[in-house]
């Protein structure tokens, strides 16, 4: 048994196999769709199933199937861009907030307070509402939105470690800051951030999807879930699998979202022996005799 | 215990001041961009002069903290000014609204508190069996919904397939169902996700063990030993989620045509009611730290630790 | 040892723990009794499966973890383990009580004081909660905490280690039972406090007429108050007989070990300190001969293929250590 196989075991072959699977689908997606998802065909519109169109057309005629497929581009890379700067910037303010300590930290974390009790969608849509709805405008947004919570995480995984012996031993020999910053202080971070982002990201896709949904996220005429489904809302009655289909695609994605953070945070955690493997290990027991 | 009760009031006090400066400068940190927003509002060909005219008129190029002691005094006196699309005083508007919102939270967190409680007690009664599997899935598959997909299926079912329930309006205790259905199955299931891990963790305990020994029986240890340890985390995470919930009125009420305090927010962010916007987000951000402040107060005093000092 | 009058009588048993990391033979062929009545003391260091042997029977396993038991178990004369019968774990509480090595842990910090020791006399005794209020007061006074009654009402964090080790011995005798498994009842707590807790459980045996099997890593803090003592090595015990005898004459060279490392009054401060060198084997890992052969002074060639068995050294007295088999051919000779 490959390595590789007994980690993803571990994390849980469903999560792995779900976040694998839209991730190929996300980056071949030019490739692999059957239609261009932006192409009209007002003749052919409201589809139902057909060879043509696998899973129908839109009210516009579009392909159902290849706009689901840019969707799941679309999110992915918009999920990965605002966690990465949201990581980034969130990171370096609590990594010097936990490591300056005194009044800079105080000060830095009742702001910090302060955005996580307010609802990160509300402060995302009070900045839409400031900046205007576009592509990039939803990235800042959201940027501003997730900042104070990767700031709480990487703050206090850095207070914790700061104070530990081989931190403080770095101190006397006479380390430079930035120098232990970046070597020592933000890889332990890392590690702690990245457990939190994987679950973050199905809140994230969520997100986004509403803001699209609501015209203030995602514009068209870029394939994105949540404004497919709210285009197909007028047609509820007539076609419902063009508001089910892409609300079934996001609920998977979140689901596997949810269930790797899960499987990463437990991933070191002990747990009881499975069923069969219990059965191996007494075989052996019995095959070795005494030990 | 009243010490601690005084020091969660400072915090939260200053979190209501830190609010209204992010508040206040989330427009006024970009002036120009007001200015021009308000001046095509006016009118259809921008000039260099409207814009202006719409400085001066507002105030736009006062130094920053006297704009902000102008618009705290404002506040304060309850002029929110006038929204900048329809020109009608903000304070009424929001007021008028509060009402819908407020029963589509209550109604909600009804719906969540059920949700939240059946299903992880009703797990952790028998871990690992097939009740236990089946609720987790449900629990997982829920909160892993958006919340517009699951107003759409409700419509769906109970609107169009079965039509027994009214789909839009705020009219009358059966209009409340779909809506409250639709923004608590979510907090509910993660309420349900929260609880069965703080539970089965209380469950792993030395003191669980300790009761074994006793000689209860599991159900009887869960109710008596695991639940009034999960408390505090129960709260805490219903606290989170009653809050947060003025973020999901945000889609449901388009959705169901609610005339609440959720939508006029959205229309603002839309339309770039600068006026509206300022004034809901300050409206909100003061429910979200009272309702923090009040979950705090309960889970000191549900704490055994917090309500009696050690003696001896 | 065993005889018709134990009240507990355990032979062969094992006990094989699976984790998802490992697999580990806790404890192997463990056989004794222990007699209504008296003290059975279990000493070792701390692994070598004291506190597995004696709760795993009982189904008080650690969180996550699955074990394989086999053997024999007779309590008051009943089979109650083994042969396809397990029936160990109704007589928790009601005639075994157990009482753990920290308190604190062990007392839920969100429930009174009062509720935790009552409910085992509402479960086992069928009392009605006015009753079972006043007896717990009762049993609290019986373990020497003053103020009984408003100490009902307090939590656990109110009050000191001590008090919280009698509240949890309160608890575990509620429904006098026959047995008490006192798991390091004294390792938790400040020296002074530990004598006091063994001298009340000394008091509350001569009352309450029960049988106790009392767990230690420290020989010295068993030594006054048991009639028979075991004792443990990874997993097996390499000596058991009368306290008299393994305390006077111990016969392995492990118990001497032990012996050799309790402080005594007359030892001069300061004197080196003669614990056992090294470290116990790993009991995840097969064992082929003596599993204490790495550490012993006295280890013959036979030692690291073979392990002794348990054999008498005279009456009662039993030890698992070839030495003592040339010892005793030689004397012979
Ligand atoms: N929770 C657990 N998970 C895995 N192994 C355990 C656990 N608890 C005990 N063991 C193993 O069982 C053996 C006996 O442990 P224990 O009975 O606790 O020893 P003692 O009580 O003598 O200190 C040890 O070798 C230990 O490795
Ligand atoms: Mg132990």
């Amino acid at each position: 048994m490959s390595t590789l196989f007994r980690i993803a075991r571990r994390i849980g072959l469903p999560a792995v196999f779900l976040i694998g699977f839209f991730v190929f689908v996300g980056a071949t997606a030019p490739w692999i769709v059957p239609h261009d998802p932006t192409s009209q065909d007002l003749m052919a519109s409201n589809e139902s199933f057909s060879l043509e169109h696998p899973l129908g057309t839109d009210h516009l005629g579009r392909d159902t199937m290849s706009r689901l497929i840019m969707g799941a581009r679309t999110t992915l890379v918009a999920v990965a861009t605002v966690i990465l700067f949201a990581m980034c910037v969130g990171g370096l303010i609590g990594t010097l907030s936990g490591y300056v300590g005194g009044l800079v930290d105080e000060a830095l974390m009742r702001f910090v307070d302060f955005g996580l009790s307010v609802p990160s969608m509300i402060v995302a849509l009070a900045v839409i509402g400031v900046f205007g709805p576009g592509y990039w405008n939803m990235i800042l947004a959201l940027t501003i939105a997730w900042v104070p919570s990767y700031a709480r995480l990487s703050r206090a995984t850095v207070a914790a470690t700061v104070h530990q012996p081989h931190i403080e031993s770095l101190w006397v020999l006479g380390a430079s800051h930035p120098r232990i910053i970046f070597r020592h202080l933000a890889p332990t971070a890392l590690s702690a951030i990245l457990v939190y982002a994987s679950a973050d990201a199905g809140v994230l896709a969520l997100t986004i999807a509403t803001l699209s949904f609501l015209g203030l996220g995602v514009q068209p005429p870029m394939a994105e879930w949540g404004q497919m489904l709210v285009d197909a809302l007028p047609y509820l009655e007539e076609s419902p699998r063009q508001v089910i289909l892409p609300g079934l695609a996001l609920t998977i994605m979140v689901i596997g979202f949810n269930l790797l953070g899960e499987g990463l945070a437990l991933y070191r955690a002990p747990r009881a022996i499975g069923a069969k493997a219990l059965e191996r290990r007494r075989q052996l027991l019995l095959r070795e005799g005494e030990i | 215990m009243l010490k601690l009760v005084y020091k969660r009031f400072i915090g939260a006090m200053m979190l209501i001041v830190i609010a209204s400066v992010f508040c206040f400068l989330l427009i006024a940190a970009f002036p120009g961009n007001v200015a021009l927003v308000i001046a095509e509002q006016r009118s259809a060909t921008v000039s260099i002069e409207i814009v202006h005219q719409v400085e001066e008129e507002y105030g736009l190029k006062d130094p920053i903290l006297v704009r902000y002691g102008r618009w705290l005094g404002d506040t304060l006196r309850g002029d929110l000014g006038r929204s900048l699309r329809t020109g009608e005083p903000v304070g009424p508007a929001l007021l008028r609204r509060a009402a819908p919102t407020f029963v589509l939270i209550l109604a909600g967190a009804t719906v969540a508190l059920t949700i939240g409680l059946g299903f992880s007690l009703l797990g952790a009664l028998w871990p690992g069996g097939m009740v236990d599997r089946g609720v987790r899935a449900l629990a997982l598959v829920g909160a892993s919904m958006p919340k517009f997909f699951i107003a759409a299926l409700l419509v769906y079912a109970f609107g169009v397939l079965l039509k027994v329930l009214p789909t839009y309006g705020f009219d009358g205790p059966s209009s409340w169902i779909l809506p409250a259905l639709a923004i608590g199955i979510v907090p509910g299931a993660l309420i349900s996700r929260v609880t069965r891990v703080a539970l089965e963790s209380a469950m792993s305990r030395p003191y669980v063990t300790t009761a074994l020994a006793k000689g209860m029986s599991r159900g009887r240890i869960l109710v008596r030993d695991a639940v009034p340890n999960v408390l505090p985390v129960v709260v805490n995470a219903f606290g989170i989620h009653f809050a947060f919930m003025v973020q999901a009125a945000i889609v449901i009420e388009p959705i169901f045509a609610w005339p609440g305090v959720a939508s006029y927010f959205v229309e603002a962010a839309r339309f770039r009611d600068y006026q509206v916007l300022q004034s809901s987000l300050l409206l909100f951000s003061m429910f979200f730290i009272l309702v923090n402040f009040v979950v705090d107060l309960i889970v000191l005093t549900i704490d055994p630790k917090q309500r009696r000092p050690r003696s001896a | 040892m065993s005889s018709s009058e134990a009240l507990l009588d355990v032979s062969n048993l094992d006990v094989t723990l699976h984790t998802e990391r490992a697999t580990v033979r806790a404890s192997r062929a463990v056989t004794y009794s222990v007699a209504a009545g008296r003290t059975l003391a279990i000493v070792g260091e701390s692994g070598s499966g004291k506190t597995i042997l004696n709760l795993a029977p009982l189904g008080l396993l650690p969180p996550g973890v699955t074990a394989d038991i086999t053997g024999e178990v007779r309590f008051d004369g009943k089979l109650v383990l083994g042969d396809g019968v397990n029936q160990i774990a109704s007589h928790r509480g009601k005639d075994i009580g157990v009482i753990f090595q920290d308190p604190l842990s062990a007392l839920n910090p969100a429930r009174r004081i009062g509720s935790q020791i009552m409910e085992v006399a509402e479960q086992h005794l069928g009392m009605t909660a006015r009753a079972a209020s006043a007896h717990a007061a009762e049993l609290l006074k019986m373990v020497g905490i003053p103020d009984p009654v408003a100490r009902l009402s307090q939590y656990p964090h109110e009050l000191s280690g001590g008090m919280r080790q009698r509240v949890v011995i309160a608890a575990a005798i509620a429904a006098e039972p026959k047995l008490l498994i006192a798991d390091e009842p004294t390792t938790a707590l400040d020296v002074t406090v530990q004598a006091q807790i063994i001298s009340l459980l000394r008091q509350l045996q001569k009352r309450i007429g029960m049988a106790i099997v009392l767990i230690s890593h420290d020989i010295g803090v068993v030594a006054g108050m048991a009639d028979a003592i075991a004792v443990m090595y990874a997993g097996a015990i390499v000596e058991i007989g009368s306290a008299d005898d393994v305390l006077v004459q111990p016969s392995h060279p492990y118990t001497r070990g032990l012996l050799a490392s309790v402080p005594r009054l007359d030892t001069p401060l300061g004197a080196p300190f003669r614990g056992l060198p090294g470290l116990p084997p790993d009991l995840s890992r097969p064992l082929k001969g003596c599993a204490f052969e790495e550490r012993c002074s006295v280890a013959l060639e036979a030692c690291g293929s073979a392990r002794p068995p348990l054999q008498p050294v005279a009456g009662t007295h039993a030890a698992a250590c070839f030495a003592n088999v040339r010892a005793a051919l030689a004397a012979t000779r």
